[in-house]
């Protein structure tokens, strides 16, 4: 493995050590290695086979607003690419440095600043972990109802740069429901602080800069709504015949008004997953007996010849009699919590549900933050593993899922959930298992899966991302999605970055413009 | 040298960084190279020859308090401080350990001890003679940190057993009253080896060791015994010595010690001992009171920053740590804060003014006042 010597002056070096001091900044090879990828899968390939990533040239450590600012001004003067660094959880590959350049690194702007309990309102800097600040507001008596699987590595900047959603986002809604207010260092070096329209007039300019990605500028702080903990959890289980059904009581559900914390709908073959978990007893015997099974296959030698052969393998398991596992959680006062479950289970009855008591729901929560681990021994064992999490309205819900599975299953083995609903739509997470072969051929396998499955999305009217964020993996396809949005948006990036060193390479494709512009 | 644990540095380099949060140096630097995942991608890299062993590695392997977080948080089990320990070794063979490490080692050499001082001369010092000339089978192994830097524990060790009736217990007399632990933590293995061996010599007689140092009970009992120099006595820690007694013998209690405290566990005791709710259970037997706890308690503490060495190669940083793990115990205006590791106590000690921190057997006899004929 090569490294690179960093494209650095001396004299750039000196300025750097002058804003953030000789341990604010590193250009050692091995954190250069150590920030070259964040935790996209098609990175853990190449790193599968000792391949590197583009390395960044320096990270950086700032300390706070002015220092990150002064760092702004020192690349726009040396026209050096920043890339912000939080938690490193990004599946997108939204951190990499893919011109080299700066890795700014946040986690030491980490502070909780503020909970305002008389309104509900916490400030923080963008550098906290999603757990720490999670934690801190839990020991005050509070939730910022946030609970992505992401929760253990990922920041708060994260979370706002790629609009991210909780698993509780059905009642707490995604982040950028949650933010009030930013403070943003643009790549104009501007320090810009934003305002609560929540209940006011005027633009909501958060919007602009919640996901963005950091090719705006870096967000360093946050104002975000807070809840008091919940007085009461309750959780269910319930069987549908098929995703068809399955899809429409949660449709019904949601636009009845209710507001249950957690909704999920499994298919099959993710549903025979879910059962397998050792403690779900709430299950039927027929479940049972195959559960096992199916997780042996996925564990075991015959895994390869599934994987090998999945356009004869994947129709077989998607027809499996298991039928789709709906979870729920509710929070709340108790007795509202009763009653919104009681006319959940009547919507549920009406269209065949089997109910399966509280224990599914409580096993997904005790296991909520589990799946993360399974992509190591897959990996390991010399499989490669990704989900794409698509969002689209209910009118399409159906047929979105049915093309893309249609569309990936013949290049893996693919499985799905509806998560994340509101009563307009909801979102629905692919998560797809193919062979590792040699390093071209499984960039190449992953490429096509991707672009089938986006393209299969894209085609029946869904969205590319739900809460992943674009970063460059799905950046070709946001022209298309955001039609007459990404000419706007290549307004703001001229204005707010008018020297092209935020995050290049990253949300949208900007050589088109320039084509055009030619033209 | 790291083929063992290949599969171990495998699932580390294909993880999400799952275990980020948990790790205290990787929360308090900052930097990713310095996390669980960092460290172990980057040394399968030189499992798989890709990168070669130099300074600049061998430093990044003691970027790690040893504390174990990361083991309890991640799924499937994946302990790092082995693998680190390996590439220490090899680190302090090779002569490419930090600076800092060899400069501990010269220090270290002058008395046997990382404080460079005659600590059985300060140990006579603290206690009467009576307990150097009893020749006991059960003895108290006070432990280097201890009397260097909290002394106070051990008198109130002796204290409490006599408050308790306990006149069985010797001192441990010997000249050389470290276990080696930061030898062994720090990869200066031949070290330890040859005061190991020393200590096993003149352990071996005891039935029983006693000690209020997580990790000199967990060098003593566990890691002489991978290095063949298992004690035939049994090593305690001193809840557990203390436990019957406690429990059966009729004392008093001073009514003024009924204050609110903390109580934080040490990660040898609650991770790699398991000693979590018996020291729980001694406090609330002995004062009625049940201590309040950090947001992560139990084995799912917090290093207090003083661990695996990394307080020698990573001074200012391991503070740091102590003091964020002290932020709470403001936060909930507690003025005591209880443990039980002579480490903690000092770190803890040095990065807070105004706390009171004591040592949980120094709280017990503090609490109680005789025993009731």
């Amino acid at each position: 493995m090569q490294f690179e010597p960093p494209k650095l002056k001396k004299h750039f070096l000196d300025h750097l050590e002058a804003i953030v001091g000789p341990d604010g900044y590193s250009v050692k090879n091995l954190d250069r290695f150590n920030y070259s990828r964040d935790s996209n899968f098609k990175s853990t390939i190449r790193i599968h086979h000792s391949a590197l990533e583009p390395l960044p040239d320096v990270i950086v450590w700032p300390k706070d607003t002015r220092q990150l600012q002064a760092l702004v001004r020192l690349a726009i003067r040396t026209k050096m690419p920043m890339i912000p660094f939080g938690g490193g959880s990004g599946v997108c590959g939204g951190t990499i440095a893919e011109t080299g350049g700066m890795i700014v690194d946040m986690k030491k702007m980490y502070r909780l600043l503020k909970v305002d309990s008389a309104n509900l309102l916490a400030t923080a800097e963008a550098g906290i972990m999603g757990y720490t600040l999670e934690k801190e507001l839990q020991r005050k008596g509070y939730t910022l109802g946030h609970f992505p699987s992401s929760i253990l590595c990922a920041s708060l900047g994260g979370y706002l740069a790629a609009r991210s959603a909780g698993q509780n986002s059905t009642r707490y809604g995604k982040i950028e429901d949650m933010v009030r207010e930013l403070e943003v260092v643009t790549g104009q070096g501007e320090i810009v602080q934003t305002r609560d329209v929540e209940n006011g007039d005027g633009l909501d300019l958060n919007q602009i800069f919640t996901g963005s990605e950091g090719t705006l500028g870096f967000i360093t702080r946050a104002v975000l709504k807070i809840y008091p903990l919940a007085p009461c959890q309750a959780f269910r289980g319930l069987r549908f015949k098929n995703m068809k059904t399955g899809i429409e009581a949660v449709r019904r559900i949601m636009q009845t008004g209710l507001k249950p914390s957690v909704v999920r709908l499994y298919d099959e073959i993710d549903t025979l997953l879910f059962m397998g978990y050792k403690k779900n007893k709430g299950i039927t015997e027929v479940v049972k007996g195959l559960a096992s099974p199916l997780k042996k296959l996925f564990m075991s030698t015959s895994l390869w010849g599934a994987l090998s052969a999945p356009k004869l393998v994947s129709p077989v398991l998607q027809h499996l009699p298991t039928g789709c596992l709906l979870i729920l959680m509710h929070e709340g006062v108790e007795r509202l919590v009763r009653e919104e479950q009681k006319i959940i289970m009547e919507i549920c009855r009406d269209l065949g549900a089997e109910d399966l008591g509280e224990e599914p729901g409580r096993v997904w929560h005790e296991h909520r933050y589990s799946v993360s681990y399974k992509a190591s021994p897959l990996f390991h064992s010399g499989a490669f593993i990704d989900t794409i999490e698509v969002a689209t309205t209910w009118d399409k819900m159906e047929a979105l899922y049915s093309a893309m599975l249609k569309a990936m299953s013949s290049h893996c083995l693919v499985m799905a959930h509806l998560s994340h609903a509101y009563p307009e739509g909801g979102s629905f997470y692919f998560t797809f298992l193919a062979s590792l072969g040699g390093l071209k051929k499984s960039e190449a396998l992953y490429d096509l899966i991707w672009d089938k499955g986006i393209t299969a999305c894209q085609e029946t009217g869904g969205v590319i991302s739900h809460h992943h964020g674009v970063g460059r993996l799905k950046k070709k396809y946001v022209d298309r999605e955001w039609g007459g949005g990404a000419a706007l948006y290549r307004r703001f990036k001229d204005y707010y970055d008018p020297h092209g060193i935020m995050n290049p390479g990253k949300l949208i494709e900007l050589k088109r413009e320039k084509k055009e512009k030619v033209a | 040298m790291l083929e063992t644990f290949s599969k171990l540095m495998e699932y580390c380099t294909y993880c999400p960084r799952l275990c980020q949060s948990a790790c205290p140096v990787a929360m308090t630097e900052g930097n990713e190279s310095f996390s669980p995942w960092g460290l172990m991608q980057t040394l399968n890299q030189l499992r798989k020859g890709e990168i070669p062993l130099d300074s600049e590695l061998a430093a990044l392997s003691y970027k790690c308090l040893t504390c174990k977080a990361c083991t309890t948080q991640c799924e499937h089990g994946n302990e790092i401080p082995p693998v680190l320990h390996e590439v220490r070794k090899e680190a302090v063979a090779r002569e490419l350990a930090p600076p800092e490490i060899s400069g501990f080692l010269n220090k270290f050499h002058k008395h046997n001890n990382p404080f460079s001082k005659d600590l059985l001369q300060k140990l006579k010092n603290i206690l009467p003679s009576k307990y150097f000339d009893m020749n006991p089978q059960t003895i108290y192994y006070p432990s280097c940190t201890t009397i260097a830097k909290c002394p106070e524990v051990v008198h109130d060790t002796f204290e409490l057993f006599e408050k308790l009736k306990i006149d069985f217990v010797g001192v441990y007399p010997e000249a050389i009253q470290c276990c080696g632990y930061p030898l062994i933590s720090g990869g200066m293995e031949y070290d330890f080896i040859d005061l190991a061996e020393v200590n096993f010599h003149a352990l071996k007689k005891y039935k029983t060791i006693v000690s209020g140092s997580p990790a000199c009970v967990y060098t003593l009992r566990e890691t002489y015994k991978k290095y063949d120099f298992g004690l035939p006595g049994k090593v305690v820690t001193i809840n557990e010595f203390l436990e019957p007694y406690l429990h059966n013998i009729n004392y008093r209690l001073k009514k003024s010690m009924r204050t609110k405290l903390m109580y934080h566990d040490p990660c040898y005791l609650s991770r790699y001992l398991n000693e979590v709710s018996l020291p729980r259970e001694l406090i609330a037997h002995v004062s009625g009171y049940q201590p309040m706890e950090f947001f992560d308690h139990g084995e799912c503490t917090h290093c207090s920053g003083q661990g695996g060495c990394y307080s020698i190669t990573s001074k200012e940083a391991s503070d740091e740590i102590a003091r964020r793990r002290l932020e709470e115990v403001v936060e909930k205006k507690v003025q005591t804060l209880v443990t039980q590791c002579p480490s903690c106590v000092h770190k803890f000690r040095k990065n807070s003014e105004r706390l009171v921190v004591k040592d949980l057997i120094s709280y017990l006899n503090d609490s109680i006042e005789g025993v009731k004929e």
